[in-house]
Formats: structure tokens, C-alpha cells, sequence
């Protein structure tokens, strides 16, 4: 922790960048002890305020999302530093890879992850119930994108198996069993977009949900149009999708968007031998032309 | 006004006689994936119900703005048994810009075919801030009728048998092998023993504010005659409102919980005008807090505060979504009406479906956001956009803290102007 608040604390005053994004606790921000989120973003422009920064397995949050260049305001403070674990840097490559961020622009400052929570307000401890989906089997618990790295390597968390095994379930199911589970999930779906404004992935300056002329998407939240949405991120996508799970945590609704992330990932590594990785210059097979791509299911 | 004691069987009755009727009788039931939350569902048995649990995930506004509905589909009489008294008030707080330069006639409509009764809590949640906002834990605001629960003692969890139910449910439908879910055994072990056995049954002190109200507890219950019931009321009352107020002295949002000298009390508007007690000094004392800030925030549009307090906003409109006072919403006609809750997004991404993104940046929309509740809607109206639930704190993905953000606007707005007591 002390070599993370000394680094954010000579990037600042030497003038590297203008901001340190990482993690604080949000008791310091007199919230009450027992407050219902134990770790939120936080954005140090001083030097002294460099203290505030924590990291341990409460952070949960990918702050690579906020680089994602629509956020202006973020871009008015100047260059940041962000920490990221190492899931967390697979979404940098991402949009260093489609040309939204130049590697440049940006220090990163790689920490070593032992496992994060589910939610924020959990932990700190790490116990199979709480540990997070995406935690299980995870390769990339030593940063493979930085600029610094700090800490050192936490023992693995306690490995969870129950997004494999639901993700199992489901696609041991028949097609129509299946539908009944999705169409019960998205039914829930208000349409708020929270999935989409999260995303680190989801840049799209217009995005189809918005346009209306032609509109493609039915936009009142009818299971109609929130399959219709639903699918069409998904697609959208697919083998970009960082796995970070920001979309199930934001989701007002509780549905497991995860779920069908991850399904579409598994299927663009089977069929495309491609996963979403911390190395910006593979590109991603939705993003190149290749004349041997398999394609017997269009044609 | 009809006063009366209630317990949990005449309660039982009320909700079976009601649903018998017709009526659709919505409670918090629980919810999440470990069911420990609670949402405003429909039930048909009183045992559905967690009338003392967390506050639902969300807020009643659904109940009177649908998402969507048929054109001409026929209104049902309901009732909502248990709602918070925060989500109480926030329905009558809307009515103002229902009906204000559109009169929404599917609103009003509802509302008049509904009767909320409202059950003051006792527990109280950290993000609660009610107190900051002129509201209580027992407010009767946009109640017609509200209960108090006579024990201070916490109430009976979520029903186990409830839950058991809703897992197997849930299991037999999606997870369609029959391998036992985690927990399985104990809870069909808690099964076994009758859950009264278990939990003294509960008692309410019941009281119709509306003529609605009168209506639906006339004949109800026994009659309140017990003199230590009146003083178990005030008792759950005050614990609560205790607890509401330890949250906003954490948070900075009440000035000081001392007695205060006679030149701050008339300040901070403790006694009225010409020097006697206002007729609930606790609420206008709280209430303090925000009553600058309509005027502040209007002549400090450019503040610097601005800039530093939307960053770690990430623009995902959670805090809209389950906020009971946010009116706005985008209309969309289809087959169904659909009034689908939204807010105007900042441009950086197209948003509204009128095309419409007034806000050029994130830092612009948030403002927007304290604007409304906190000065545009209360120069209007006399009363802020707020009813102090926090569920916008909760489920912040960015941390955003709106009390803690009115306690930094509150000490910048700085005291009243001194009143001068005669």
C-alpha cells in the first residue's frame, strides 16, 4: 500500500500526470462505518492526498473505464495514472487497440491481485461465497500491461466454481429451455442503459439503442426490444468483452449479464482461437478481415 | 381519526379480505440473489410479506407510473401495505409535477385508486438521511394510513419458509438438474418448526390519516386504549429518528445536537417568527440544513465544486433509475405505452430519445441532477426533490454520495440570513 501511495505521490509531484485514479476507502469520506460500499474510485490531484489511495481485495471496480475518451470531463483534468489489476488491463488494450486511447496518454500503475469480492461492500477477507465470478481461473493476477507495478503477489483466491457451473447448466439446457431462462431475465430489464454507460468497452459515440431514424431497436423495456438490446450488445461485444462484470454489478435488475458475456467468449475462443487479452496489438477478430475466417454459419 | 391496535393476524385479514376483493395488495417481499434485499411486489398472503426488512430496492413510483401499460387497460384498486414512509411522501411529492403545467391523467388516476399505508421504521439504514430532507422515520406524508410497531426488538427476518419456497422455485425453473442448492439442508431443517412458534407475533399501533385509510381500517383491530402502548409508539419513533440523526451528525448535515442559545435557534429556524416553538421543532430543525440551498445553488451555477465532484460519476443513471422523486421519463408509443424512467444523458452520449442531450459533459449533468432537487423544483414548489432514502448512494457504482456531497453544499451555503425574533 505505502509503495502505491509513494508512486501516486511522485507521479503528482513531478508532474508526470495530473490525476492518480485508484481506490479509497469510503469510511474516510465520513460515511458511516457499517456504509453499504467499503472501496469507490478516487481521483487525487495533490500529492498529499496521496494517502487516500488503497488496494486490497475490496477493489473490485475497473477504473480502466474511466479512460474511455467520452468521458470529457475526465480528459479537461489532464493525463492520468490508473491503477489496474491485470483484468483491469485487458480493457486498457482494448481501447488502445481500437484507437480510442494512446498508450502514451495514460500510466498505468499494475498492481498484483490476489482475487477481488463480488461487491465492494464485502471483505475484505476472501471466502468462496464472496469471491467474484470472474476471479475463478484467472491468468492475469501478475499485471501484463504497466508502466510501474506495486505490491506483492497476494496467494490466489479461494476458487469459486459457480459461474462455471450455472454457465454449465445453461448450456446443457435445450434451445427452448434456455429461451425461458433468458426471456425471464431480460423481462426484468428497465431499459436504463447502466450496462452500456458502465462499460469500459461501450464507446460508441451514437449508440443503436439511441438512434431513431432508422429505429432499430425497440426502446420501451418490452422483452422484445430488451432481448433485441441485450443480444445486440452482446454481439457487439464479442471477443471484446474484458470480462469485468461491471454490467452484472450496475445492473439495477439483478440480471446475469455475465452469463451471456462469457458464453460469447467462450464461443469466439472456440471459433476464433481469440481471447480478450492484455496485449493491444492482437487485434480482435470482430475488428480485421480475414479471407479463411469460418463462416458456414452465415452462408 | 381512527387509532387502533393491529396485529399481525388482523393484518393477515386485512390483506386476505382485500385480495378477495380484488384489490391487488403490493408489499416489499424479498428479493437479490441471497434474498436479503427487498422489492415492492404483489402478494396474495400477508406471509409473502417482509414488512420489516431493508428498504426495497426500489421505490414506489412504478406502482403509478408503469413502464408500460395497454392503452385503456382497466385500473385496478391497490393497496400498499408496508410502504416506507419515505416512499410515502415521494408519491405525493410527484403529484406537484404530475399535475403541474400537464395534468398526467394515468397518474392521477392511480393514485386515487390507491390506498398506501405506510409503516414507520425502525430500522434505519446508514444511508439514510430522511431527517435532512423534512421527513421522519414515522412522517405520514402521502400516507393514508401508517403503522407503528409497538417493539422496539428487531422483527422476524425474511421468512425462512418464504425463502425456501422462492429458491426451489427459482431452482425448478432455471436450474433444471435437481442437485440441492447450497443451504438446502438447514433451511428445510427451519422448515420443519412453525415459524410463530419461533417469534412473538407482531403488534401495530394503526392510524388512518386520509379518509382512504379511515376506510380501509374502519372495524379493524382492537381499540387503542393501553397507555403503554402510546409510550411504546413515541419510543419507536424517537430511536428511529435518533438513528436518522446520528447518520446526518456523521455526515455533517446537522448543524450541532446540542441546545443551541435563543439568537442560533431563531437562525436555524428552531422557533417561529414571532418567537414561539414551531409545531414539530425537530423537522424544522433538520430541515435547516437544506433550506439555504435553493438560493445558493442558483447564484452558484459555476462553482468549483462542480469540477471536483462528478469525476468518479461513470454515468450509469442507477441513481435515477431507483429514485423515488426522479419524474422524468421518455414517452414511447408501440402497441403499449411505455414511459420507460430515464434521465437526459450528457451528450458524450446520444442519451434522451428526443435527441435532446443538454448536458455537454458529465460534470454538467450531475450538477443538473443536485439542481433539480435541490433548487429548480423547490423554487417552484416550496419543497426539495428529496425524500432522503439514500437508495442513490447505495447503489452508486462510482461512490457517489449525495448526502455527503449536501453536507459539503451546506457548509458552503454557510448559516441563514439571521431572522430577527421579537
Amino acid at each position: 500500500m505505502n509503495e502505491l501511495r509513494e508512486l501516486a505521490r511522485s507521479l503528482l509531484a513531478s508532474g508526470t500526470v495530473k490525476v492518480v485514479i485508484g481506490y479509497e476507502n469510503v469510511e474516510g469520506a465520513r460515511w458511516p462505518a457499517e456504509g453499504p460500499r467499503g472501496v469507490r474510485p478516487s481521483f487525487v490531484t495533490d500529492p498529499a492526498q496521496a494517502d487516500r489511495l488503497v488496494f486490497d481485495s475490496r477493489c473490485v471496480q475497473n477504473l480502466a473505464a474511466y479512460l474511455n475518451p467520452r468521458r470529457q470531463h475526465l480528459v479537461s483534468i489532464g493525463k492520468p495514472a490508473v491503477v489496474v489489476k491485470g483484468c483491469d488491463a485487458r480493457a486498457v488494450a482494448g481501447l488502445i487497440r481500437e484507437g480510442q486511447l494512446r498508450r502514451e496518454d495514460v500510466v498505468l500503475i499494475g498492481v498484483r491481485c490476489g482475487g477481488v469480492v463480488r461487491d465492494p461492500a464485502l471483505g475484505p477477507g476472501l471466502i468462496e461465497e464472496e469471491v467474484s465470478d470472474r476471479c475463478g481461473g484467472c491468468e492475469d493476477r501478475e499485471p501484463k500491461l504497466f508502466d510501474h507495478v506495486v505490491g506483492a503477489l497476494p496467494p490466489p483466491p479461494p476458487s469459486s466454481t459457480r459461474r462455471a457451473d450455472a454457465l454449465a447448466r445453461l448450456q446443457k439446457m435445450t434451445a427452448a429451455e434456455r429461451w425461458t431462462f433468458w426471456k425471464e431475465s431480460l423481462s426484468r430489464c428497465v431499459r436504463c442503459y447502466a450496462c452500456r454507460e458502465i462499460c469500459p468497452m461501450c464507446f460508441c459515440v451514437q449508440c443503436i439503442a439511441d438512434k431513431n431514424r432508422p429505429q432499430w431497436l425497440d426502446s420501451s423495456p418490452t422483452t422484445r426490444g430488451n432481448v433485441a438490446w441485450h443480444m445486440t450488445r452482446a454481439l457487439h461485444q464479442a471477443g471484446r468483452c474484458v470480462d469485468c462484470l461491471e454490467c452484472e454489478r450496475a445492473c439495477p435488475e439483478g440480471i446475469p449479464l455475465g452469463l451471456l458475456g462469457r458464453h460469447v467468449a467462450q464461443v469466439v475462443e472456440r471459433r476464433f482461437g481469440y481471447r480478450a487479452s492484455a496485449d493491444p496489438t492482437v487485434p480482435v477478430p470482430l475488428g480485421v478481415y480475414r479471407t479463411d475466417d469460418e463462416e458456414e454459419f452465415i452462408v | 381519526m381512527t387509532r387502533a391496535i393491529l396485529t399481525e393476524s388482523d393484518v393477515a385479514k386485512l390483506v386476505a379480505d382485500l385480495v378477495g376483493a380484488g384489490t391487488r395488495v403490493i408489499a416489499p417481499v424479498p428479493a437479490g440473489p441471497d434474498w436479503e434485499e427487498t422489492e415492492y411486489r404483489p402478494i396474495e398472503r400477508l406471509e409473502e410479506a417482509v414488512l420489516d426488512g431493508p428498504l426495497p430496492r426500489r421505490s414506489l413510483k412504478e406502482f403509478f407510473r408503469p413502464q408500460q401499460e395497454e392503452e385503456g387497460s382497466a385500473l385496478v384498486p391497490q393497496v400498499i401495505l408496508g410502504a416506507r414512509p419515505c416512499d410515502a411522501a415521494g408519491a405525493e411529492t410527484l403529484d406537484n409535477v404530475m399535475g403541474w403545467d400537464y395534468r398526467d391523467e394515468l397518474w392521477r388516476a392511480r393514485r386515487v385508486v390507491t390506498t398506501v399505508v405506510s409503516i414507520a421504521c425502525r430500522r434505519v439504514e446508514s444511508s439514510c438521511f430522511c431527517g435532512a430532507v423534512g421527513i421522519a422515520p414515522d412522517s405520514t406524508r402521502g400516507a393514508d394510513a401508517v403503522l407503528v410497531p409497538l417493539d422496539l426488538a428487531a422483527g422476524p427476518p425474511p421468512s425462512r419458509r418464504r425463502i425456501t419456497e422462492q429458491l426451489r422455485s427459482w431452482v425448478n425453473m432455471f436450474l433444471i438438474d435437481s442437485q440441492p442448492f447450497p443451504g438446502a439442508a438447514e433451511l428445510q431443517a427451519a422448515d420443519e418448526v412453525p415459524c410463530a412458534q419461533q417469534l412473538p407475533p407482531m403488534r401495530w399501533a394503526a392510524r388512518a390519516v386520509t379518509l382512504k385509510g379511515a376506510v380501509l381500517l374502519r372495524g379493524r383491530g382492537l381499540p387503542f386504549t393501553d397507555p403503554a402502548d402510546l409510550d411504546r409508539e413515541a419510543t419507536v419513533a424517537r430511536t428511529a429518528r435518533d438513528l436518522v440523526a446520528k447518520n446526518l451528525d456523521t455526515l455533517r448535515l446537522r448543524r450541532r445536537s446540542e441546545r443551541l442559545d435563543r439568537e442560533a435557534e431563531a437562525r436555524l429556524g428552531l422557533m417561529a417568527a414571532d418567537g414561539g416553538e414551531l409545531i414539530d421543532p425537530s423537522l424544522a430543525f433538520e430541515e435547516a440544513g437544506v433550506r439555504r440551498l435553493p438560493q445558493w445553488l442558483a447564484q452558484n451555477h459555476d462553482h468549483e465544486l462542480w469540477k471536483t465532484l462528478a469525476p468518479r460519476c461513470r454515468g450509469c443513471g442507477n441513481c435515477s433509475a431507483v429514485c423515488s422523486m426522479s419524474p422524468c421519463f421518455d414517452v414511447d408509443e408501440h402497441e403499449v405505452e411505455a414511459r420507460r424512467h430515464s434521465a437526459a444523458k450528457a451528450a458524450t452520449r446520444g442519451g434522451h430519445r428526443s435527441a435532446l442531450a443538454p448536458h455537454a459533459m458529465k460534470t454538467e449533468h450531475f450538477r443538473q441532477r443536485v439542481m433539480h432537487k435541490f433548487s429548480i423544483h423547490p423554487r417552484r414548489f416550496n419543497e426539495v426533490l428529496c425524500t432522503g432514502c439514500g437508495r442513490c448512494s447505495r447503489s452508486c457504482e462510482g461512490g457517489m454520495n449525495l448526502p455527503e456531497i449536501l453536507g459539503q453544499l451546506v457548509h458552503l451555503a454557510g448559516p441563514e440570513p439571521k431572522r430577527i425574533a421579537t
